[in-house]
């Protein structure tokens, strides 16, 4: 097993906004301790996000996003479509595609290979420990999903956007 | 986030957070009336807040922005002291001060090379918006400087992680000091990395120099009365001697000519200042009690008030450290004397403080004090009500908080540091919509002229409203005199 990162993004305490790492907290539930496999949540924009990644082979990154569809609706992104996820384009700087290009320029350790999913909300804006019930019952369905996408399995169904 | 709008043009983002939406409104001439900067709300964290314990409050508020999280754990863990009415032993408060150093280094590195000065000075406002970016940056100025860049604000996040515990959202800061001391182990290498943003901070001052000072055009360009200048009050934190500080002192406030208006304590501020609401906007407008509210307008009898790099520097008497004094000095001496109200200097004044900022984290690591185990007086009582000012590297920040008598929030109260120059920024955007608005001719470079003010004043508007970090749309809505929309001009990601 490639050194592997679970990244979720967000803010716990601003209700919908925590819904990436309410999803990764579920995956380390379902994963458990595995060598090779490690677990962060954190609330960072693109620099940062690399000091966060640096030194893993595969990480795969939850944030959430609002894209018009149904609280609580997975979908896969590509680095082209970080616009549409909360944190990844949040910058006080520069968008993570961007920073991702400066880190491999500069000869950083960027992993070769990361997935990034997003993960439909509504309520962004308000502070809040919980999250809107849609958003909430869909958590372990994400995980499961992202599970057996990533460590291998059949059901994968996430949108492709 | 991603909002549900036309996207009339697409170009690079704009290096900001936050949302922005301009209206500028005309006359029946088609010339420029008025222009409101609105700012969208992130609602409800002074409720959350309340029933917490108030030792909750420095690892909660750095969750209200991921740009500035060290600001508000260390203003955060000052009024926490003053709720308690205890103070830290010396090594907790040179520790806490050691970190926050390293996180102003953080930043204005950050944006001195990644987000502001080198995308708009090293490659000029007018290239290619799709190339004024950091990978235009490295392109002219070579990969060698690019990756000197990246290591040394790595350094600077390190001793964020040392100190902090996490470089984000640190862990560190508790009622009455931090929750561990430095090991000597880990002093030296705060040392050695500290020495070495000491030459970086040197070598970014030259880069000051050699491309903007010795460029005849930029330097035009900044000292410009007609575009990038507003002659207002600053305000800042100051020491004993009226030297620029970044975490504590007393809040000095100079007036248009640069004469001392007022100096105060924090605890004093709801005397000092006051905050102005407007119904077009959810940021409020911090302003000086004493001069007044009179609108969106500059002069010594409008109390909007500047902070952040510029304002330091223009309130200060000068730098604490000699090697940022000599730059003071060379600073006021190319812009003709104090005040600097030249809004575009802001940046050739965050490269001041980043040296400063690096020469107290090497002074501060060479302090005998530095490592001592006492780190932390634990707290006997409760005061009840506590106030702490300090600087962000965005400007003036003040925490102030009410907790009953089992220390449980009650009441809490942020002025943050993007707020304070909200009127500057509202008075940058009026200049620019005037300049390049007439009789229904509207020139779209007005969205660059925003932006370059903008970046100067390096907002962070997620915190300002208590917002979630979250792209940065700009949006400028121009209306007729009918209030019919005349023209939209947009940028998004």
């Amino acid at each position: 097993m490639k050194k592997t990162l679970f990244l979720g993004l967000g803010n716990p305490i601003l209700s919908d906004d925590a819904a990436g790492i309410r999803v990764v907290k579920e995956i380390e539930k379902i994963i458990g301790n595995r060598d090779g496999i490690f677990f962060a949540t954190e609330s960072v924009d693109g620099l940062r996000l690399l000091d966060v990644i640096g030194g893993y082979a595969r990480v795969i990154i939850v944030d959430a996003i609002r894209g018009g569809g149904k609280s609580g609706s997975l979908y896969e992104l590509s680095l082209e479509d970080l616009e549409k996820t909360i944190h990844l384009t949040c910058v006080h700087s520069i968008n993570f595609a961007t920073a991702l290009k400066m880190g491999k320029k500069a000869g950083g350790m960027i992993p070769e290979d990361i997935s990034i999913y997003g993960v439909e909300v509504k309520n962004v804006q308000e502070f809040k420990e919980r999250m809107s019930p849609d958003v909430e019952r869909s958590i372990p369905g994400i995980a499961r999903k992202i599970v057996r996408k990533e460590m291998g399995g059949k059901d994968d169904r996430c949108s492709k956007t | 986030m991603l909002e549900d709008r036309k996207v009339i043009v697409i170009e690079p983002v704009t290096r900001l957070e936050g949302h922005a939406k301009i209206d500028v409104f005309l006359d029946d001439k088609g010339n420029v009336e008025d222009a409101y900067f609105q700012i969208v709300e992130l609602r409800g964290f002074e409720e959350f807040c309340k029933g917490r314990p108030v030792e909750e409050m420095p690892r909660l508020t750095t969750r209200l922005c991921g740009v500035c999280p060290w600001a508000h754990h260390i203003a955060s863990s000052k009024a926490v002291d003053d709720v308690f009415g205890i103070e830290p032993p010396a090594a907790g408060k040179k520790l806490r001060e050691l970190g926050y150093c390293a996180h102003f280094l953080e930043s204005h590195l950050e944006h001195i090379y990644v987000l502001g000065f080198a995308p708009d000075f090293l490659l000029g406002p007018k290239s290619d918006p799709k190339k004024r970016n950091v990978f235009g940056v490295i392109e002219k100025v070579g990969m060698k400087i690019g990756k000197e860049v990246i290591k040394n604000r790595a350094y600077a996040v390190k001793i964020e992680e040392m100190l902090g515990g996490k470089s984000t959202h640190p862990v560190y800061g508790l009622p009455g000091g931090v929750s561990h001391p430095l090991k000597e182990e880990d002093r030296k290498e705060v040392l050695r990395m500290g020495e070495a943003l000491v030459d970086f901070c040197l070598f970014t001052l030259k880069v000051v120099d050699d491309y903007v000072l010795k460029n005849k055009e930029y330097l035009d360009l900044i000292l410009d009365k007609d575009m990038y200048y507003h002659e207002t009050y600053y305000i800042g934190l100051v020491d004993e001697k009226n030297r620029v500080n970044f975490y504590e002192g007393k809040l000095r406030v100079v007036d248009p000519t640069g004469r001392e208006f007022v100096k105060f304590k924090a605890k004093d501020y709801l005397k000092h200042i006051r905050e102005h609401v407007e119904p077009w906007t959810y940021l409020k407008f911090p302003y000086l009690k004493n001069v007044g509210w009179k609108g969106i307008v500059e002069g010594p009898d409008s109390g909007i008030v500047r902070a952040a790099p510029l304002a330091r520097l223009n309130v200060a008497d000068g730098m604490a450290t000699p090697k940022a004094q000599e730059a003071y000095e060379k600073f006021f001496d190319t812009l003709g004397g104090k005040p600097a109200h030249y809004t575009l200097a802001f940046h050739w004044a965050r490269a001041v403080e980043a040296l400063y900022a690096a020469e107290r984290v090497v002074e501060l690591a060479r302090d005998s004090e530095i490592t001592d185990t006492k780190v932390r007086n634990i707290p006997t009582g409760i005061k009840g009500e506590g106030v702490s000012a300090i600087e962000a590297p965005r400007g003036s920040l003040i925490h102030h908080y009410i907790a009953d008598e089992n220390g449980l929030i009650e009441k809490v109260n942020l002025i943050v540091a993007t707020a304070f120059n909200y009127g500057g920024m509202c008075l940058s955007i009026g200049k620019a919509a005037k300049a390049l608005i007439k009789e229904y001719n509207v020139d779209e470079g007005i969205l660059n002229m925003v932006e370059m003010a903008f970046r100067a004043y390096d907002p962070c508007l997620s915190c300002a409203t208590h917002f979630l970090p979250g792209q940065m749309p700009m949006q400028i809505d121009v209306f007729t005199a009918d209030g019919e929309l005349y023209k939209r001009i947009e940028r998004e990601i």
